[in-house]
């Protein structure tokens, strides 16, 4: 019995990082849809333009981990004693 | 379709109140089916409860019951994603936090969940500029200061 190549086609997601030198109005392509442009150079700042299709969300990366963190403790949420909300109904 | 709670037990939920949420939710990217349950016991809060593996639910709430004044802008983004073209037809519920004490539960208003409950899509929002927080007091003032009473 030949042997079974498990998973040999998965689609395998690995990440790695790429890092590039930009001037200002340079851009980088990532992908077939995704082109993010340096649009100015502060100190300490840069502001990056990002055009993408509308499916791809795009966040900052603290807000974004802010509002995973929230939904992380709002899962371990355990049924209170209704009444000392029950005002809320007006 | 027959889901397990965790509080509930087994529930029947028909198909036509399954609500899709295309990219998940931030912390749960592979959950991808919801549903609103309604029960007395639950209110003035109802849950948002997960049909995929893990089977959490979220307690949410009418964030208008909460702050009056309470507004937000959807992104023509946001109403693609949702299908709609039209606001007035999407529901807006905001996810809390009750923590063990509940006096100091809280109401994510930075991130509320949109559903358009005609073509039942939903989305957890990111409202990036806005003044709100996502530990905003669910009970306000008068929950803290019967904190503070009790610690006096």
């Amino acid at each position: 019995m030949l042997p079974v190549a498990r998973g040999a086609c998965a689609l395998q997601v690995t990440t790695r990082m790429l890092v590039f030198t930009r001037k200002k109005d340079e851009s980088l392509v990532i992908g077939n849809e995704i082109e993010v442009t340096i649009l100015s150079i502060g100190s300490g700042t840069v502001k990056v333009g990002i055009n993408a299709p509308r499916y791809i969300s795009v966040h900052r990366h603290e807000v974004y981990e802010a509002i995973k963190r929230e939904n992380l403790a709002a899962a371990k949420s355990q049924i209170p004693p209704m009444d000392m909300f029950k005002k809320l109904l007006g | 379709m027959l889901i397990h709670t965790v509080s509930f037990g087994s529930l029947d939920v028909p198909e036509d109140k399954i609500i899709t949420f295309k990219e998940g939710l931030p912390g749960f990217p592979q959950i991808h089916r919801f549903a609103i349950l309604v029960r007395e016991e639950l209110k003035p809060f109802q849950y948002l409860q997960a049909l995929d593996d893990p089977p959490i639910a979220l307690f949410v709430i009418n964030p208008f019951m909460v702050d009056p004044t309470y507004e937000f802008r959807l992104t023509d983004s946001d109403m693609g994603d949702l299908n709609s073209n039209n606001s007035a037809e999407l529901a807006v519920f905001a996810v809390a936090t009750i923590p063990d004490d509940p006096s100091q539960a809280t109401l994510n208003l930075m991130a509320p969940i949109v559903i358009n409950d005609k073509d039942r899509c939903g989305k957890q929002v990111i409202l990036h500029d806005s003044k709100y927080s996502v530990k905003h007091p669910l009970l306000g003032s008068a929950g803290s200061n019967e904190a503070k009473a009790k610690e006096a």
